[in-house]
């Protein structure tokens, strides 16, 4: 039976006339990646920040392993680690010594500081670079050094703001695999993105979030079925006259629930995709020139697209 | 209301000296830009004749009044001398015509030459103008005295009004050094800006610690380079150019009681502003301002009676009152309580103010 390691209850933060976050509830369990996906000003730093007691929330209740969290309430602080969107390092310092100061305002002492810092070092894979001064690092090797002192105290929770952003390819999918392993490991991981992608291949839960409010919240499965999402065939092509008869064919077909005609042709909602798109070219062929065709799974983007009639980065 | 970490604070303190002793800034605020100050100051100041004015004193007329001006001059100067270390020496000169030629090879900066019937004559050195000012000043009042009636001259003083004459340059060098301390000191407020910006602060916060507590230890990093600062203007003007700045516990305790008012205005700017570049303005600006109302560049002494009034309630005026207390009147620990007491109310007033203020100030 997992044990819940966070847990938020109707959390709300307005900064002036503006809602920022608005009665969110969700929780993660112990060794659960959690990802909270959202278009940028969807509310998600700001649930981070009052997550890690940096911000207070102005209603609403946060506890780690128990313990309530705030700016002022710092029992829990010490399970929680926090990796901020920005490089939040002194560049003018090595990683070692940024590990060291980091450590020692979370009143680390000194020979566990000292081990830790070490292992951290190695879980990033920045052992032969620690004594380099930050600032002499590239985008990636900045971005798992940041990495590195949020998991420096041994937290419960880690806390993850879009740790991909700006960052080459190569370094992203370091940094992805790094996660992977953390969760994998057992530790608690709130994950926030706006891209689908990662939140797919990392999140065992994803809350979808929009204008600071939780849409839904599930795996990507539960995800897509609540939404009532199916597989689609894009068909491109020109069908003139005949449409309404491709139409009415395609209906005939089983498996196919509805057909909208669009600007480029017409796109089949059907239940499994790859087991009828051969029936539905063939009903399609003599009504028209089929120009193209692409299959569409459901998937997050898909969610956010039915939840907000928008796409995740629009 | 949380309580301020002394671990936290200790930790932020000592590595931001750490950054800034490997920026070089620490370098240049604690050493290199005091040891300027002071260095041009002293230049400035050693070759003004702040602390000696030498006047001649001529008697011209050979009469029982103009010898009794001469004498009284004369008498002024035995009596003072010992007691004053610099300030008017008066020489008797045996005519006009040497009056004048001790004026052109720099022996003299003025000559008061007494008539028979107690008529004066003040010759001028344009090389020595505060000589000049002064002997013209003296012969100027010499001479209004005996015009009013007066059948002996006006005494003058014999004896000084409140220990050693005022010591020039250590006035100038408390000052400069005080308006440095408002520069040295405002990083703090702008480095704890810049943490908000750049996410380190978020992160510091994240941990048990709170906004009072880093904001303190940047304080104290900050005020530990702008005190070593302070004292390297004091060593300079003293070994180089002979400053008297007073008792040295007298002046250590005044370099802390200047170091904790300024930093306490200093905090109460940074919360008043939000940006790491509003501060830096803000912190210049009032830092003048300060400086200006204090008596930094003209002392209180010499400023209309309403800014005299305002000088005591800023810290640079309490720091200059007590400074000149120390160099002037030998001031002694007990004398300086008082403008100590002041000095660290105002910084613990103005500071407990500027943390509440900062706690919006970086807010997330």
């Amino acid at each position: 039976m997992s044990s819940t390691v966070l847990e938020v209850q109707g959390l709300a933060k307005k900064f002036g006339d503006r809602t920022a976050v608005n009665e969110l509830s969700f929780h993660v369990d112990a060794g659960e990646t959690f990802g909270l996906l959202g278009p940028n000003g969807s509310g998600k730093t700001t649930t981070m920040s009052m997550i890690a007691g940096i911000l207070g929330a102005d209603s609403g209740s946060i506890r780690v392993g128990g313990q309530p969290v705030g700016p002022t309430q710092h029992g829990a602080k010490g399970q929680i680690g926090l990796v901020p969107q920005d490089i939040a390092l002194y560049e003018d310092l090595t990683t070692r010594e940024n590990l060291d100061f980091f450590g020692r305002l979370q009143n680390m002492d000194g020979a566990r500081r000292k081990a830790r810092i070490e292992q951290v070092l190695e879980i990033v894979g920045l052992r032969d670079r620690a004594d380099d001064r930050v600032d002499e690092y590239s985008g990636g090797m900045k971005r798992r050094a940041n990495i590195a002192v949020g998991l420096l105290h041994e937290p419960s929770l880690l806390i993850l703001d879009e740790p991909t952003v700006g960052v080459d390819p190569q370094s992203r999918n370091q940094i992805l695999d790094s996660v992977e392993h953390l969760g994998q490991s057992g530790l608690s991981v709130i994950y926030t993105t706006h891209y689908m992608e990662e939140a797919e291949r990392l999140c065992d839960r994803v809350g979808i979030l929009d204008h600071g409010s939780l849409l839904a919240v599930g795996s990507q499965r539960e995800l897509v079925s609540r939404v009532g999402q199916e597989d689609r065939i894009v068909v491109s092509g020109v069908f003139t006259d005949q449409t309404e008869i491709a139409v009415g064919e395609v209906m005939t077909l089983d498996g196919v629930r509805s057909v909208d005609v669009t600007s480029v042709g017409l796109e089949l909602n059907v239940s499994d995709a790859s087991a009828i798109l051969v029936a539905a070219l063939a009903a399609l062929s003599p009504h028209g020139e089929v120009q193209g065709v692409e299959i569409r799974e459901p998937n997050l983007e898909a969610v956010f697209l039915s939840l907000t009639g928008r796409a995740l980065r629009d | 209301m949380n309580a301020l970490s002394a671990h936290a604070m200790f930790t932020v303190a000592t590595t931001e000296l750490r950054r800034r002793l490997r920026s070089r800034s620490a370098l240049v605020t604690a050493f290199l830009a005091p040891l300027g100050l002071a260095v041009v100051f002293g230049t400035m100041l050693s070759n003004t004749e702040a602390s000696t004015f030498d006047i001649g004193i001529v008697d011209a007329g050979g009469s029982a009044l103009s010898a009794g001006v001469t004498d009284e001059l004369v008498s002024f100067d035995e009596q003072a001398s010992d007691e004053q270390e610099g300030s008017i020496v008066f020489t008797v000169v045996g005519s006009e015509a040497l009056a004048e030629e001790q004026i052109d090879d720099g022996t003299i900066g003025a000559a008061i030459v007494v008539g028979a019937t107690g008529e004066i004559l003040v010759l001028k050195s344009p090389d020595r103008p505060i000589s000049a000012q002064v002997g013209e000043s003296i012969g100027y009042s010499i001479g209004g005295s005996l015009q009013t009636g007066l059948t002996e001259p006006t005494p003058l003083a014999t004896a000084p009004l409140g220990g050693r004459p005022l010591n020039v340059m250590a006035y100038y060098g408390a000052s400069m050094a005080g308006l440095l301390l408002f520069f040295t000191v405002g990083t703090a407020a702008r480095s704890m800006l810049e943490d908000r910006d750049n996410s380190t602060l978020p992160r510091m916060l994240s941990g048990p610690t709170n906004v009072g507590s880093i904001l303190s230890g940047k304080v104290l990093a900050a005020a530990t380079l702008g005190a070593l600062g302070f004292v390297v203007v004091w060593i300079i003007t003293t070994a180089a150019f002979g400053a008297t700045w007073g008792s040295p516990a007298g002046v250590i305790l005044m370099i802390i009681g200047t170091v904790a008012a300024i930093g306490g205005v200093s905090l109460f700017i940074g919360g008043l502003t939000r940006t790491p570049q509003q501060a830096e303005s803000a912190q210049s600006v009032v830092g003048f301002m300060l400086a200006l109302i204090g008596g930094a560049f003209v002392p209180p002494t010499d400023t209309p009676a309403t800014l005299r009034t305002l000088s005591r309630f800023s810290p640079n005026g309490l720091s200059l009152q007590g400074f000149s207390a120390l160099n002037a009147d030998n001031a002694g620990i007990r004398d300086l309580f008082p403008t100590l007491v002041g000095l660290v109310v105002f910084g613990l007033v103005f500071g407990g103010v500027g943390l509440q203020l900062s706690k919006r100030s970086v807010q997330i």
